[in-house]
């Protein structure tokens, strides 16, 4: 998959996921690849965003007024991290927006 | 050969039935996790599981097991349970090469269901030690660890080792 995803995108985590919060760290196993991937405080904040559908914008618009960051950034971030994150098969992408 | 026979011929006839269950579920399940998903393999031993077991609620090392080896007791239940610790440990000696902890607890889950019993089947991480070249780094984290387990009736019945209070349990995530 290449491009951006769109703003207006609703993004949830991926099912067939365990997750542990384990030593200030968030471990997630891939149950359909047994892959284990962690995450660390701002990645742990947006995954726990995704436990629910909910729209990349509504993503970084809570990263920009919970985090002192510029929002061009943020959103670059968000965006590289997402994009992984739906590589790997860990969120799905509900709809294209 | 001649001697695993005679040691195979003297057990009694159930647990005979056990062992060779077990080594056939084993030698499947080895199988099953080197070319199939975790998932799909578990799908195929237990197909009345669904959901993964939650695990403890704050994901931490459960409280309240007892430690020590399971009791062998006169029949029932908790002779069965006993029985099929028993038999998957033998059967993991008898396969050529290393079965892992993974692989035990996948077909303990199954022979313990298929006896009536609510087995667990647990995953846990921990960090392994930190490797001697990444000491003085302050920002490396140690690698991290995975064993799996069964846990049945408060007993851990395959997995069990000293240090499994260390090991933080993964547990299905909460899903809208």
């Amino acid at each position: 998959m290449s491009g951006t995803i769109p703003d207006s995108a609703i993004v949830v985590a991926a099912g067939d996921l365990l997750t542990s919060e384990f030593d200030r760290e968030l471990v997630i196993l891939n149950l359909r690849d047994s892959v284990y991937y962690g995450l660390e405080d701002v990645g742990a904040r947006i995954w726990n965003l995704l436990q629910k559908p909910v729209p990349v914008s509504a993503i970084r618009d809570l990263l920009v007024s919970e985090y002192d960051v510029d929002p061009a950034r943020c959103d670059r971030d968000l965006q590289g991290l997402l994009a992984e994150l739906v590589t790997r098969g860990l969120v799905q992408i509900r709809e294209r927006g | 050969m001649i001697e695993t026979w005679r040691r195979l011929s003297g057990l009694r006839v159930e647990d005979r039935r056990l062992l060779l269950e077990a080594v056939a579920l084993l030698a499947v399940t080895r199988i099953g996790l080197r070319v199939m998903p975790l998932a799909a393999v578990r799908r195929l031993l237990v197909p009345s599981a669904g959901r993964w077991p939650g695990g403890p609620a704050d994901g931490g090392p459960r409280t309240g097991l007892s430690a020590d080896p399971i009791r062998r007791s006169a029949g029932g239940a908790g002779g069965r349970v006993e029985r099929v610790s028993w038999a998957i440990t033998a059967a993991s000696r008898r396969l050529p090469g290393t079965t892992s902890c993974l692989a035990q607890a996948l077909v303990a889950e199954r022979m313990l269901r298929r006896r009536g019993h609510t087995p667990e089947l647990r995953i846990g991480v921990r960090h392994g030690p930190m490797p001697q070249s990444e000491r003085r780094s302050a920002l490396r984290k140690a690698p991290l660890d995975a064993h799996a387990w069964v846990e049945c009736d408060g007993v851990v019945v395959v997995g069990q080792r000293a240090d499994l209070a260390d090991y933080g349990v993964l547990s299905a995530g909460r899903r809208a």
